[in-house]
């Protein structure tokens, strides 16, 4: 997966940030303030860079103009007003989110960004199965498995955002689309019929009042 | 408003135009017809007086009665003749011979209408002897009436002239009266509809002037007012976002991934440590809220006993940061005030420059120095300094100098709200007491309260 540096003055949520990226499969580096953010990428190479705008020595604005490397950046910030949108944005950011921010939302957005810098795993392996993403197939054993697109789609869903438990209102939407009027029940069929398919009774597992979290390790 | 003024002035003014306009001539006629009276009856006079005279030589010719009235008649007739070229009618009656309805013993000064035409008409008998011929004389006067008519219908019109010249004038004169009442009332609409950057123009020193004086200090004021109350919501939005970012964060982090028992209890440990910073927050501004207009319950308050409590109440911070807090102080320096809060108050400044100083390197001197009718106290530390231009907004809410280390948990297990100062500033401000900081990046601050000793 992608290697993020997160630029956040705040102890906590750069820790909460990093813990959300490394459940997916991130690699994650914390900076603390606008200086440190030069260091990391004067020594290492990033995939993605979220950066706090409120931060001491230098703030993400003078951060991105400063930045001569072609990071994507995502600003992750308390100033959730329009100027300072449209000004994260005109600098260069490739997306802007306002805090307190949904946990969901920040995975969907990153990986977005990801995507269109090419930057996402084409492919997901665990154990004897292979999820080829890219061509939207199926194998176990290296054989092609016969999977429905709703089912495909609950799949993508629940590697995309692994180790992440997703309700079953979450997962409807997403393989159903908002307008779909159907029980949630639909949902657990269809898991269902995915874990007897791939043989992960034990890899996606029920989460009490919630849903399902595909366990894939960190 | 302006349209009241100007109907009401317009009124008047016609009121009082028209009023003269018509007194005048009602006065003119009454005059002009009295001179006329006055020049007719001398005219009279004269008639019957030269009459008579005339009369007196035919009586002395004609003591014929017949040829005698003849004369006579021929005489009037002539006068007649005469006068009639004037507009003057004179005919002479005989009472002896022809019965007349109205004899008058003198002379009868009358106004008459005859037809179309008016007359002034006078009758009388004729000097003794001849007192029974009556004269009476018409002057027809319809021409010198008319002229008078006209010159009163000039003056109507001249009078209808200027009031619709008044009017214009008028609308003028108000008009620029009221140009200002106007300009503020179009500014103050702006004002009411928050657009705080209008002025008023100001020209020439009258009270208009100072009224715009004071109407743009008015304006000017309430735009600062707006722009604090707005920073401070600005302040407030982000001072409350960040830790709720981290609950809500950290919540949702628990509920959604499979967590280990340690990283349970340091989730849990974020939550509870974000949420006492916020009550934190809380706490203080509810403290300025309060100390807003808040009389102190004073009493002497003993300095040195003070610095004793405050050296002991810090001792483990103190002892963790490796600093030094060093007091100097008269047995007898009194101040009055309300202890809590000049505790907290010091405890606060202390704390500030424990903050500041380098682990191991702090001295901070805690020092009363009694004037004749004032304490200074003063808390000097050697710690990193404040920058000038932070200066001016450190007693602004929510403000930080070091953004990144003054949210960390102090010994307390306390962060910061970024409101110490501003509560300093309240607590000082509270006691008539003056506050005012002095730094000096990477030496040291000193912060001095001046109390008045009373």
């Amino acid at each position: 997966m992608a290697r993020i540096l997160i630029a956040e003055d705040d102890k906590s949520i750069n820790t909460l940030v990093r813990k959300n990226l490394e459940l997916v499969g991130h690699t994650c580096v914390a900076a603390y303030d606008g200086e440190a953010v030069f260091d990391e990428i004067a020594q290492n190479t990033f995939d993605l860079i979220l950066l706090d705008i409120m931060m001491p020595k230098m703030d993400g604005f003078q951060v991105i103009q400063e930045m001569r490397e072609e990071i994507p950046v995502i600003f992750l910030t308390a100033r959730g007003s329009v100027e300072d949108r449209v000004k994260g944005l005109k600098l260069g950011a490739d997306d802007y989110i306002v805090k307190p921010f949904d946990m969901l939302e920040l995975q969907a957005r990153i990986e977005t960004v990801l995507r269109r810098f090419n930057k996402m795993d084409k492919q997901f392996c665990l154990g004897e199965v292979k999820v080829d993403l890219a061509g939207r197939q199926v194998f176990r054993n290296e054989m092609l498995l016969d999977f429905s697109p709703k089912e495909f789609m609950l799949i993508e869903a629940l590697i995309k955002n692994r180790n992440i438990a997703l309700s079953r209102d979450k997962l409807l939407e997403i393989a159903w689309g908002y307008e779909f009027g159907g029980d949630t029940r639909t949902v657990d069929v269809h898991i269902h019929t995915i874990r007897k398919k791939l043989g992960w009774e034990n890899v996606i597992k029920t989460v009490y009042k919630l849903g399902y979290r595909l366990e894939a390790g960190k | 408003m302006r349209l009241r003024t100007f109907i009401s002035t317009y009124l008047l003014f016609i009121c009082i135009l028209f009023a003269s306009v018509s007194f005048v001539s009602v006065h003119m006629t009454n005059s002009q017809i009295n001179m006329l009276k006055e020049t007719s009856a001398g005219r009279f006079q004269t008639i019957t007086s030269s009459l008579a005279r005339d009369v007196a030589v035919l009586w002395g010719r004609h003591v014929e009665p017949a040829y005698f009235y003849d004369a006579v008649d021929s005489l009037v007739r002539g006068y007649a003749r005469y006068y009639g070229r004037h507009n003057i009618y004179i005919s002479l009656t005989n009472t002896e011979l022809s019965w007349l309805a109205h004899r008058p013993e003198l002379p009868e000064i009358s106004t008459a209408h005859r037809e179309q035409n008016r007359f002034i008409n006078i009758m009388g008998p004729l000097p003794a002897p001849f007192g029974h011929f009556v004269l009476e004389y018409n002057h027809d006067i319809t021409g010198n009436v008319a002229d008078m008519q006209n010159i009163q219908r000039v003056l109507l019109l001249a009078a209808i002239v200027f009031s619709i010249v008044a009017a214009i004038a008028l609308h003028f004169i108000l008009a620029s009266i009221f140009r200002p009442l106007s300009i503020v009332a179009t500014a103050s609409k702006k004002i009411a509809d928050g657009r705080f950057g209008e002025r008023i123009p100001i020209k020439g020193k009258n009270e208009l002037a100072n009224v715009a004086i004071h109407f743009n200090k008015m304006v000017a004021h309430l735009e600062e007012e707006a722009l604090s109350k707005q920073q401070f919501a600005d302040n407030f939005a982000h001072e409350i976002r960040t830790p709720l970012t981290s609950i809500y964060g950290y919540a949702q982090y628990m509920q959604k991934a499979r967590l280990s028992e340690e990283e349970i209890i340091e989730s849990a440990g974020y939550i509870l440590a974000e949420a006492g910073h916020m009550s934190n927050v809380a706490n203080s501004l509810l403290e300025l809220a309060t100390l807003r207009n808040y009389a102190p319950a004073k009493s002497a308050i003993i300095i040195s006993k003070l610095f004793a409590d405050i050296n002991q109440t810090l001792e483990s911070p103190l002892r963790e940061n490796g600093a030094e807090l060093i007091c100097h102080s008269g047995d007898d320096i009194l101040i009055y005030g309300q202890q809590d809060l000049i505790r907290s108050l010091l405890l606060n400044l202390c704390t500030n420059g424990i903050k500041a100083c380098a682990q191991g390197k702090g001295k901070i001197h805690l020092e009363a120095v009694a004037h004749s009718n004032f304490v200074t106290i003063s808390v000097t530390d050697n710690g990193c300094g404040i920058p000038a231009e932070s200066l001016a907004k450190i007693y602004e809410p929510f403000y930080r100098v070091d953004k990144s280390r003054s949210r960390e948990l102090d010994a307390a297990g306390k962060s910061g709200a970024g409101l110490g100062l501003t509560l300093c500033k309240q607590i000082a401000e509270a006691h008539n007491a003056e506050i005012s900081v002095q730094s000096s990046p990477g030496l040291g601050t000193i912060v001095k309260i001046k109390f008045t000793t009373s």
